[in-house]
């Protein structure tokens, strides 16, 4: 009993101290199989279902497919325009990178047995190109993170709810940086070294501020679900419930590769990569001097919004893209206005309903948010184009 | 001296084993975990009853291990909790042959209760959050609830030559 008990003290010890990393090599691999092992009666009863649905059900989730494919499109359109707009203000301020990458769906094939932990198996590994610290998205939010690559078809991963997950966030309405640290309950995560003064309020929308490197910026994360100031305390302490439904997740993303896209270097208006700028098919009902008043917007609205003390740094390059150069890239602009403004609204209204079913949210929640600026700077910038 | 000689062939020791392994890692909810059987240790606490010179701490302890690679804790913390529940079971396993039924459900249940207690304390101290209220032994009740089934199913595989 004694020789057990100093045996499994000692092996405690040294997975401890980590030294038994080659050891847990070989178990990821045993483990591995028995988790492939026992997914297979949730394989079965998914064959089952899809094999023996009823026609009017499929016909009912493939009407709703439908429905959510034609809704998430006609975002993209929208998306398309602000990536390049956003793309263009960030090489005014000689943002010197642009993050963006590619994923893999990856199906989540086992649960770990331990309450404590909360963590997942996943059927991509080496094979797929995943590597040990790739983030995972859901259709939601951010979902938490790759720990270890067990096989060429396999892989583990930390949810961002776990006790020993911390990421970094910022809330989406003012930049206010703080790290969320998972509770180990599922619904809940904490916001560490919240200062008191920290301007944080019940609903805030936290997404990911791509500190640290390696989650990518903006994903949402969590909406802060409680904020209590104590004057005896420290800090703040506030809780956020993760975005994610991370207790019913199948399918996830995996980050694969955060391609690292240099931008043109600062001046006036640098042409863009057709991927991003490439105008949606609707506009070409636009006329000229509506392309021209947006041209004006960035350089009329971004000294006004926020952007004080770095026109004060950098004054030169955000008056250098002076009008004489614009007819020249003109075919980038008409995005903006005509998508944002016109057609928006009525696809919105008719595709509605499968945003207030819980299943069909809108995965995306962050460019909601971000959508009132630009049109408020396309108001701004067709006032003051009007006004001239 | 054992009053009788078991002839229970290994291999459905293994398979109940095996068969206990699925079931844990079978992928639930994380909600529904707590609620979860602990199947390894019922495993062991019947084998440890039943053939108590043939399933020990060591066998225990080996148990404990596989559950700690399949989890993702230290390994060496189940397998510790595991040899120190069989440890018990082998001082309880003849006074339990005298047990009536609801007695026997009751030894379960505290043995089970006291393996999640001990895990509780020692995952505390590794600072791991420790969930609040009783909910958490929710566990060691369904555990009891599945002690039947089990026996039910296990027993036919005894086989025993008796001499005594």
């Amino acid at each position: 009993m004694w020789s057990v008990i100093i045996l499994s003290g000692a092996l405690m010890f040294a997975d401890n101290q980590r030294q038994l990393e080659p050891a847990h090599q070989v178990i990821n691999y045993v483990v591995t199989a028995i988790y492939s092992f026992s997914h297979v009666p949730l394989e079965a009863l998914d064959w089952g279902s899809d094999t023996w649905a009823s026609h009017q059900s499929l016909l009912t989730e493939n009407q709703q497919l439908k429905q959510k494919l034609l809704f998430l499109a006609q975002k993209q359109l929208k998306f398309k325009a602000l990536e390049a707009e956003n793309l263009r203000l960030k090489s005014l301020l000689r943002a010197a990178m642009d993050v963006r990458g590619r994923v893999k769906m990856a199906e989540i094939v086992g649960i770990n047995p331990d309450p404590f932990t909360h963590e997942v198996l996943l059927n991509r590994g080496t094979a797929d190109g995943i590597r040990v610290g790739q983030p995972l998205l859901g259709s939601d939010g951010l979902i938490g993170q790759i720990i270890a690559v067990t096989s060429a078809h396999s892989s583990r991963a930390l949810l961002i709810s776990d006790a020993n997950h911390a990421l970094p966030v910022q809330i989406n309405r003012n930049g206010v940086r703080a790290i969320a640290v998972g509770s180990g309950h599922l619904g809940k995560l904490y916001l560490a070294y919240l200062p008191d003064s920290a301007d944080v309020k019940v609903g805030d929308l936290l997404v990911s501020s791509g500190l640290g490197g390696r989650f990518p910026f903006g994903y949402p994360v969590a909406t802060v679900t409680m904020v209590k100031h104590d004057p005896g305390a420290p800090f703040a302490t506030a809780e956020a419930r993760p975005k994610a439904l991370l207790d019913r997740l199948r399918h996830v993303l995996i980050l694969v590769h955060q391609d690292v896209v240099p931008l043109p270097p600062p001046g006036p208006w640098p042409t863009l990569p057709p991927a991003v700028c490439a105008p949606p098919p609707v506009i070409s009902a636009t006329n000229s001097t509506a392309t021209t008043s947006t041209l004006a917007a960035p350089v009329v609205a971004t000294p006004v919004s926020a952007t004080a003390p770095v026109q004060a740094t950098s004054s030169t390059p955000l008056t250098q893209p002076s009008v004489p150069t614009l007819p020249t890239k003109l075919p980038v602009k008409p995005v903006v206005k005509p998508v944002v403004v016109k057609p928006v609204k009525p696809v919105a209204e008719v595709t509605a309903p499968p945003i207030k079913n819980k299943e069909h949210k809108i995965p995306y929640q962050a460019p909601d948010d971000f959508s009132a600026q630009p049109s408020s700077e396309t108001s701004s910038s067709a006032t003051a184009v009007t006004g001239s | 001296m054992p009053a009788s000689r078991d002839t229970t062939p290994f291999f459905s020791l293994f398979f109940s084993v095996l068969m206990a392994l699925f079931l844990t890692t079978l992928p639930i909810a994380k909600e529904w975990q707590w609620a979860q059987p602990q199947w390894l240790l019922l495993i062991v606490l019947y084998w440890g009853f039943m053939l108590p010179h043939r399933f020990g701490i060591l066998s225990a302890w080996i148990i404990g291990l596989l559950l700690d690679c399949v989890g993702s804790g230290l390994i060496g913390l189940h397998g510790l909790v595991m040899a120190i529940i069989a440890q018990l079971v082998y001082l309880l396993h003849i006074r339990m042959r005298t047990f009536p039924a609801w007695q026997k459900g009751a030894v379960i249940f505290v043995l089970v209760g006291l393996y999640q207690t001990i895990l509780r304390l020692i995952n505390s101290v590794l600072g791991y959050p420790t969930p609040e209220g009783l909910f958490y032994y929710l566990s060691s009740v369904s555990s009891v609830l599945v002690w039947p089934l089990l026996v039910w199913m296990l027993s036919p595989s005894i086989k025993k030559n008796r001499y005594s």
